[in-house]
């Protein structure tokens, strides 16, 4: 069972690198944005995630076949499929 | 041409004998390996979605190659299926009808299986061809192979198969497929809109309400996958025919191993290599000659199959199988059974001559055209190279 999820939100910005963490079920989920393209971690550790070559939609290997809006939404997915096995 | 049929109407006969390799590749091994040869598509499917060499990425999913990409390893994975029964293709599961009868009846136990008991999303499977323990469909049982499991030996799968249009599976996502979500899909223009309205969500929904080991990358654990993937690519066949020429493929990607004229892991030379944790030592091992290009299978009926609902397609039928009397027909031991002039090679039955270990052999012209055209059927140059397309997957 999922439990009811806080969200806090905090943004930093430092030189050619942004970031914007966040706080979900008590885990911090930090997106930055680099020149590279953007990453997302969750407690420090990366999320491997791409991009769809044709809608730009980010999707990981860590919640399979699906399909997400933004960095911090899969983010939020991995977080609440850590309540199963897989 | 091999026929691709609806798993709906396929007779019980067919489905029998589809079941019965299924299981059979299952416990049979690759030479020198303890792998089998089914777990071996697992690691290589595992293995894909991450890449590091020539390629970086996800080669088979996310970009204009999932669709070539699966259309090849799912022929390889037939070719290989019908090394134990060659008169067995891959049905292909119409999920585009709903949650119909039919559906629900490809999870009986003399077909599919039932879906999990237990954990509501990873329930074991406990019955049918795909139990864990053995049983009367399956006296060898059917386990996940230790490399590519989280938890259960047992496949599993959601205890209840959602697809209602208002799904209480993943509330608020796409509902399962339907007649006319399909049709959206099949009306899209460009392969740049198709492919990805193909792959998510109708492609993804079903991955993900099945549930279990079909909702993680090693979803080709439960069998259902052919099936799944069978319908995937006869949608792709469907569009095709209605959209020749070049919008028939997304022409400006950029993304190594998605072009039309890129190698694909793991046919690919070995330009690219998996990082995927413990996969690598599952793998077959392959010849730097086993390359395919995305160009390549681009027509299906050129790989040597139809599917049987397609207008041309020459259905029924059954493969002429038997070779023409004074030819020879190389073949690998152990299964050196088979006689000339006998109709089918034989179908490996539990308790009788099944192999304990099966050596995968050269097979005759017919399996792969890409590889024998122009020769005809069963008449063999032997001073021509060829590979074997069983021993490296």
């Amino acid at each position: 069972m999922t439990t009811p999820r806080k969200i806090t939100k905090k943004k930093a910005a430092s030189g050619a690198q942004k970031s914007a963490s966040t706080s979900y079920a008590g885990r911090e989920i930090r997106v930055s944005s680099t020149q590279s393209g953007a990453r997302v971690a969750i407690d420090g550790k990366e999320l491997p995630c791409q991009r769809d070559d044709d809608t730009g939609a980010y999707f990981s290997v860590d919640v399979p076949y699906l399909r997400f809006g933004s960095l911090e939404e899969i983010a939020r997915t991995a977080i609440d499929s850590e309540d199963t096995p897989y | 041409m091999n026929v691709r049929k609806n798993a709906a109407t396929m007779p019980p006969e067919e489905w029998a004998r589809f079941l019965n390799a299924l299981v059979v590749m299952k416990h049979s091994f690759a030479p020198g390996s303890n792998v089998s040869a089914y777990d071996q598509f697992v690691a290589i499917h595992q293995g894909v979605t991450q890449l590091t060499g020539a390629q970086t990425m996800d080669g088979a999913h996310g970009g204009p190659a999932f669709l070539p990409w699966h259309r090849e390893y799912l022929r390889r994975f037939e070719l290989a299926l019908r090394m134990y029964d060659s008169r067995v293709t891959v049905p292909y599961w119409n999920w585009g009808l709903g949650g119909d009868a039919e559906t629900f009846a490809l999870f009986a136990d003399d077909r599919m299986g039932p879906m999990g008991a237990g954990s509501a999303q990873t329930g074991l499977v406990t019955a049918g061809y795909f139990a864990l323990n053995s049983n009367a469909f399956n006296p060898l049982g059917w386990s996940v192979h230790p490399a590519l499991r989280p938890i259960n030996a047992a496949l599993t799968r959601r205890t209840v198969l959602d697809t209602a249009l208002s799904p209480t599976v993943l509330p608020g996502s796409p509902p399962w497929p339907t007649a006319s979500s399909v049709n959206a899909v099949l009306s899209l223009g460009s392969y740049s809109q198709f492919r990805p309205g193909l792959e998510w969500p109708p492609h993804g929904i079903v991955h993900v309400r099945i549930g279990g080991d079909m909702s993680t990358m090693r979803s080709p654990n439960d069998p259902l996958f052919w099936l799944h993937h069978a319908q995937v690519d006869r949608l792709w066949a469907k569009w095709q025919r209605d959209h020749p020429g070049t919008v028939n493929y997304n022409l400006s990607t950029t993304r190594v191993g998605h072009r039309l004229t890129d190698v694909m892991w793991p046919w690919d030379g070995g330009v690219s290599q998996t990082t995927a944790a413990g996969v690598a030592a599952l793998l077959p091992v392959r010849p730097q000659i086993d390359v395919v290009r995305v160009e390549e299978v681009i027509d299906h009926r050129e790989l040597g199959y139809c599917y049987d609902d397609e207008p041309d397609c020459p259905c029924p039928t059954r493969l002429p199988v038997r070779p023409p009397v004074g030819t020879t027909r190389p073949r690998a031991e152990p299964i050196t059974t088979f006689a000339l002039g006998e109709e089918d090679r034989p179908t490996f039955r539990f308790g009788e001559n099944m192999p304990s270990t099966m050596a995968f052999g050269e097979e005759g012209p017919m399996t792969d055209p890409r590889i024998d055209d122009p020769l005809p059927p069963f008449q063999i140059d032997p001073t021509r190279p060829r590979f074997n397309p069983f021993g490296h997957f």
